[in-house]
């Protein structure tokens, strides 16, 4: 077990650094200045060197690297090119937003996922099933922004019950969990939620159909109907079983959190972290794109590591030696 | 029984051990069964139709705005006998951008999914049969797909190379091979140790040999399966990149009308602009996922007797 932990630690810390290392050559290679969105013709040459001095961009590349990597250890990432301040706190800010939206959105959409999967998976080829099944398959082949330009347009602008875009009040300028207590956010956060758990409904859906299928015809089960035990009581020991695959599904779902939504974020201007790195990737605003980069990355890695520890200790039938 | 029947069976039961041809004899037949799946399939023909003639039974180009007899341009019209479909703000006729931009939008998914589906299996091949530090490397290579997160990066990439279409292909693919990869890489890991490849080797086979002939026609049709779904998901991925903007501006694709369509604030009236490519897209990607389940059930024999 010991070995495994540090074989396993020892990959992970490597997928990690060898992704950092990809974003940082991208960034440096892109052509353009980061300089040139804040400075204008007005300003003097020697300002605009100083403040290349003041942002590192002098420097030789490897020392740059050097820096970045430190940075990333210590997880202080200086700050924002743009706006001056620190990117610890704009990253933050933008993650709690995201996560105030794409985590109930992820629990809904795994509960009810997987309730109807094993449902779906254990009535096999009745009518339910099959409309089930291509409804869920059709939700999830409409790609995301159209459901969600649909919702918008049929709720917030023809029928006018919400308002079509933001996290709050406009105006307001409030964290994530202060906003929780207005109206405002309430109002808004119901069409985005709707939109995000339609899509990643179909994931679990179709995961937990699956493995409930598997497991329909182990030989336990025939014991179970044997037994005599109702319906309910054999799917839910079906389900136990059929619970594996998710976890590593769910595991990589909460990447997806991570990730953030560009596109959703967009439709419904939902200050966000994909919205934010995307931002900052047009700006060529280096430190928070490098910051917002590293924290989906550990958190990939991080999420990978649980499901694995996760998956070896519900499943028996793993051993890592 | 008679002998016939036995063999047969046999036969049946061992559907995984066999050669290049029966890893495409039994997909066939399943798809004929299954109803949805031949729906899928035919509508999946019609599109592909459409994507090769299209552009030539187009009324109009997809760029050229259309004008009143009184030389005002058409704007904004719904759908009428002359347009179809009826026209964008700019007065483009939104057939004429449908016919166009089926061509792109399925040349895009088809391609990448099909490089992608080969470099997958190319990658779990080396992987999977030779095991070890090359093993290693690359399923950390695999890792890294799955950390990095799509959009960011391709439009990074896009800011990088320049938004071609070549580029966006590239990209999608970059990120499409390691579902196939691992999928198929645990196939080569089982297959490895089956008692057809040990006698091989026992007999003298070199590596390249087995894997040519042995593994790679067993793991074939999970590279076919992987590769159909993949043009599902290089289709969506192509559509998200191009409603941000971040697609080929010289040419028309379904994602890239929605996107106009969204920034020209069509949300309010134009439903004929935002219908059809959205309903295209996802029929489309409705249909590869139907098509290619159905290709599933017999590729995947645990679920073929259930």
């Amino acid at each position: 077990m010991r070995k495994f932990l540090v074989t396993r630690v020892s990959s992970l810390l490597l997928t990690l650094f060898l992704i950092m290392t990809i974003t940082f050559a991208l960034f440096r290679l892109m052509p353009g200045d980061p300089t040139l969105a804040v400075f204008d013709d007005s300003m003097s040459e020697d300002d605009r060197e100083r403040v290349r001095e003041l942002w590192g961009l002098n420097e030789p590349l490897h020392t740059q690297y050097f820096t970045y990597l430190v940075n990333a250890i210590t997880f202080k990432f200086d700050r924002s090119f743009i706006s001056g301040v620190s990117v610890q706190s704009i990253v933050a800010e933008k993650l709690m937003n995201s996560l105030v939206l794409m985590g109930p959105a992820l629990v809904l959409s795994v509960v009810i996922g997987g309730i109807g999967g094993a449902l779906v998976g254990w009535k096999r080829g009745s009518l339910l099933e099959k409309i089930t099944v291509t409804v869920t398959l059709g939700l999830r082949a409409t790609p995301v922004f159209f459901t969600g330009i649909m919702i918008a347009m049929v709720f917030a602008y023809q029928l006018r019950l919400f308002p079509s875009g933001g996290m709050m009040e406009p105006g307001s300028n409030l964290t994530a969990f202060q906003a929780l207590s207005t109206k405002g956010f309430w109002l808004r956060v119901p069409l985005p939620l709707v939109t995000i758990s339609l899509y990643l409904l179909g994931g679990p859906l179709m995961l937990m159909r699956t493995s409930i299928l598997e497991v329909k015809g182990e030989d336990f089960m025939e014991v179970h109907l044997a037994k005599g035990l109702s319906e309910f009581t054999q799917i839910k020991h079906a389900a136990r079983n059929a619970i594996l695959p998710m976890v590593t599904y769910v595991a990589m779902m909460v990447t997806y959190v991570f990730h953030g939504q560009v596109v959703i974020e967009t439709i419904f201007s939902w200050p966000g972290i994909g919205r934010l790195l995307v931002q900052a990737i047009l700006d060529q605003d280096y430190p928070v794109a490098e910051g917002a980069f590293f924290l989906m990355a550990l958190t990939v890695v991080i999420m990978t590591f649980i499901a694995d520890l996760a998956y070896g200790s519900l499943d028996p039938r793993v051993v890592y030696e | 029984m008679p002998i016939k029947n036995v063999l047969h069976g046999i036969r049946k039961s061992q559907t995984n051990v066999g050669g290049w041809l029966t890893s495409l004899e039994n997909p066939m037949n399943w798809i004929r069964q299954d109803l949805m799946g031949k729906v899928s399939g035919i509508y999946l023909l019609v599109c592909f139709f459409i994507a090769a003639f299209g552009p030539a039974i187009a009324p109009f180009k997809p760029f050229e705005a259309t004008f009143h007899e009184n030389g005002e341009v058409v704007r904004m019209e719904p759908p009428s006998g002359q347009h179809i479909f009826g026209t964008n703000h700019l007065g483009q006729d939104i057939l004429s951008q449908m016919l166009h931009g089926a061509r792109i939008t399925i040349l895009v998914g088809v391609v990448a999914a099909i490089s992608s589906a080969a470099i997958g299996t190319a990658i779990a091949l080396l992987a999977g049969y030779h095991g070890g530090w090359l093993d290693q490397v690359l399923m950390r290579l695999a890792d890294v797909a799955y950390g990095v997160p799509f959009l960011p990066f391709a439009i990074l990439w896009v800011a990088l190379f320049g938004p071609r279409m070549s580029n966006i292909i590239v990209v999608i693919s970059l990120f499409l091979w390691r579902t196939t990869a691992r999928v198929v890489r645990s196939q080569v890991l089982a297959l490895k140790e089956r008692p057809f490849v040990l006698a091989a080797k026992a007999a003298g086979a070199s590596d390249t040999w087995i894997i040519w002939f042995q593994i790679l026609p067993n793991v074939l049709p999970f590279s076919f399966l992987y590769a159909s779904f993949g043009i599902a998901w290089a289709v969506l991925m192509e559509a998200n990149l191009s409603f941000l903007g971040f697609g080929d501006p010289r040419i028309v694709s379904w994602g890239q009308m929605l996107k106009v369509a969204f920034q020209a604030g069509a949300m309010r009236q134009a439903w004929w602009w935002i219908f059809p490519p959205g309903i295209a897209l996802s029929l489309l990607v409705l249909s590869t996922f139907l098509v290619s389940r159905s290709y599933e059930e017999a590729v995947n024999p645990r679920l073929m007797e259930r």
